[in-house]
């Protein structure tokens, strides 16, 4: 049984960090309201709960669960299975961030009344170009 | 007799209203998480989260409709630092002008990109 590790993240925005999960080609992610039980590759239900979950079908072949649980501190804290974590490791988590940062910056920057246009983003860098609908 | 006029506006997040305001040499003279209030024009959080702007005579000459669209601009600078900050992002040039805004911000992570 592959054991699952946890590690805290800086994501704390639902709907940034799924669309987020989506641009890194997750495109089907379980989105609870209560924080729900993972699963292993071998479909035993396991102790670890989270309200964000990438099914194991669509993580790859005997993959387990990941998924992302809610702390008190309004964070999400990634939980991954230590074979998924050779793929889903601490540069995987970097591509992570750094999509979750660029999906909320747009969010925030459209709910300000911007139009975001020109973005670029390369190496750890974040090039945003937007203007306000209201002139 | 003074005349109150109320302005909607799209700012949520006291810090970065408060840091807005001071980025227009408004000063604040009290805060909390749901109230602003200045000399010139006071704002309260109403029930959908955002803030609204009360102005008095003397708050309409001075806080036009231009002043407002600066501070939303201010407000959205402030807040995006933030937020990167809190992202691990260190916020590099920024330009505000004419209703458009650009950036670079930088992970102090450094990282690639990788897409699946």
């Amino acid at each position: 049984m592959s054991h699952f590790t946890k590690c805290r993240t800086k994501i704390s925005d639902q709907s940034a960090l799924v669309k987020a999960l989506s641009d890194l080609g997750y495109k089907t992610v379980e989105v609870n309201e209560t924080a729900t039980n993972l699963y292993g590759y071998q479909g035993d239900k396991r102790d670890q709960v989270a309200e964000v979950i990438i099914r194991r079908k669509h993580v790859g072949g005997s993959s387990n669960d990941i998924g992302f649980k809610r702390q008190e501190d309004g964070t999400f804290e990634a939980i991954i299975s230590e074979y998924d974590q050779g793929r889903h490791n601490a540069k995987w988590l970097k591509s992570l961030n750094q999509r979750y940062a660029y999906q909320k910056v747009t969010k925030e920057l459209e709910e300000m009344g911007y139009e975001v246009g020109q973005v670029t983003t390369e190496n750890g860098k974040l090039k945003f170009d937007a203007v306000s609908v209201y002139g | 007799m003074s005349h109150k006029t109320t302005v909607k506006t799209l700012i949520s997040d006291r810090i970065a209203l408060v840091s807005a305001l001071g980025s227009l040499d408004t000063k604040v003279k009290t805060a909390t998480e749901d109230s602003v209030k200045c000399s010139t024009v006071s704002f309260k959080r109403k029930k959908d989260g955002v803030f609204q702007a009360t102005l008095g005579d003397r708050g309409r000459k001075t806080h036009t409709s231009k002043w407002f669209k600066k501070l939303n601009q201010q407000y959205t600078y402030h807040k995006l630092v933030n937020e990167l900050d809190d992202m691990g992002y260190e916020v590099g040039q920024v330009t505000t002008k004419n209703g458009r805004i650009s950036f670079e911000a930088n992970s102090i992570y450094g990282g690639q990109s990788e897409a699946r």
